[in-house]
């Protein structure tokens, strides 16, 4: 009789746990990955970005639940907001009193890399702002004519400093860098770096990786500026910890799960996107799955974000005429209605409802 | 049934089975003992009554799945 001919089942328990999401099966994580991993959320900004416009109840309300999605867990620690309507300034505003009375999101703003724009949140009390820095030249050649690169840096530096001045933290919002040359972003992250030296280690920039248009890939051998672990390893190279990087992608070509992991994998320790995946286009990174799949890695061994919670946010999404697509990961209509499959004796033998993977008669 | 995991205990979504053409008739006594909490066999008549029914729907040309409240008449009258 063949070896693989056993009597009893293998149902690979240690990474299909009965009680537990799937686990990798590690015995322990490569040394690549982070100490620890957490995520970011965006649904106040790119998601409304994306069509997904809220007064300022809902911009709460949106905000409640992803506090008690997070709870205890420190699996959101951020949020951001814009500041340009009174709505978004409001809603701000009412996140940071939430915020001071204990709330686990700290909420941050979002504005364009400018004077103009720093104006507007000097006085808000934010900790962190993002600082929106185009950096391929299919942006800086055509926002900065005459000058282009030299400008733009230009432009973002004075925006940088402002923002320094102020004592904020500066989150520079690296857009379209998957389309960046390398040497101009290396260059700028170092003046922004050097521009920072004089300032408390608190406000130590971050800078986020933005692939804005969803052109990222997650393997290695890909070259720069489309191949993530070339990118992250890049800008580790210049000095950069795993916390000082953030990842915010897109979903255009559908490798949004893969290159967060890819990211992950190299030494990014934040990943920035939303919840149920909301945002431009495709959507950004859906983090309830990005955080399912770091679970399964080992993360959050301590305490687990409450999944139980966005049902309510998909019921809101639902009731605002925004549903989540039927076949959505984990809380569409149809994820957890099989219509093939189906056994009689899984229904007779476990009280028709099974913990394992079955398979079809 | 498909169930990556302990879905209902983690997400707090009920497992449930979509009702088509091709459900078969163990979808039915799922989706049965599952409204009713009540013990059916696959033999049972108002199994058999109701996966007839479905199956006529589908030959007729239907292409969408059947709800519950279209086939609970088969398990007789619904305490209120």
């Amino acid at each position: 009789m063949h070896a693989s001919l056993c009597e009893s089942p293998n149902y690979f328990a240690h990474q299909f746990p009965k009680e537990g999401f799937p686990r990798y099966g590690w015995s322990s994580r490569p040394e690549s990955f982070p100490a620890d991993v957490w995520t970011t959320e965006t649904t106040h900004r790119d998601g409304q970005q994306g069509g997904l416009p809220l007064n300022t109840e809902q911009s709460l309300q949106i905000y409640d639940l992803l506090c008690r999605f997070s709870g205890r867990s420190g699996a959101i620690r951020q949020a951001e907001f814009f500041v340009y309507r009174k709505q978004d300034l409001d809603a701000f505003r009412a996140a940071q009193e939430r915020h001071a009375k204990g709330a686990p999101i700290e909420p941050t703003t979002w504005i364009r890399a400018t004077v103009k724009d720093v104006k507007l949140i000097q006085s808000l009390g934010a900790r962190e702002s993002g600082l929106l820095a185009s950096i391929s030249d299919y942006h800086v050649f055509h926002k900065f004519q005459p000058g282009g690169r030299s400008r733009a840096a230009e432009i973002y530096l004075d925006a940088v400093s402002m923002t320094l001045d102020a004592g904020i933290r500066p989150r520079l919002h690296l857009e379209d860098i998957t389309r960046a040359d390398i040497d101009f972003v290396r260059y700028f992250v170092q003046l922004v770096l050097e521009r920072a030296s004089r300032y408390p280690h608190s406000q130590r920039p971050k800078f986020r990786i933005c692939d804005t248009l969803g052109l990222a890939l997650p393997d290695e051998d890909v070259p720069l500026p489309r191949g993530i672990p070339k990118l992250i390893n890049a800008l580790r190279a210049t000095g950069l910890e795993p916390t000082d990087l953030e990842f915010h992608p897109h979903n255009d070509t559908g490798l949004i799960g893969a290159n967060c992991l890819s990211a992950v994998r190299h030494g990014c320790a934040v990943i920035n996107g939303t919840c149920l995946g909301k945002g431009e286009r495709t959507g950004n990174a859906p983090l309830e799955l990005i955080l399912f799949h770091l679970i399964g890695m080992g993360y959050y061994e301590q305490g687990r974000p409450d999944f139980k919670v966005l049902n309510e946010l998909a019921a809101m999404y639902a009731e605002m005429g925004q549903p989540i697509a039927d076949k959505y990961p984990l809380y569409g209509r149809d994820a957890h209605a099989p219509a093939l499959g189906f056994t009689q004796t899984v229904s007779t033998n476990s009280g028709g409802c099974t913990l394992r993977l079955m398979f079809p008669d | 049934m498909y169930a990556p995991f302990d879905v209902p205990g983690l997400i707090g979504r009920p497992l449930e089975v979509s009702l088509t053409k091709d459900s078969g008739i163990a979808g039915l006594v799922f989706v049965a003992r599952q409204r009713l909490q009540k013990d059916f066999d696959k033999n049972s008549p108002m199994i058999e009554e109701a996966h007839r029914w479905m199956l006529r729907q589908f030959d007729e040309g239907r292409q969408t799945a059947i709800e519950w409240e279209e086939i609970q008449t088969f398990f007789g009258p619904t305490e209120v």
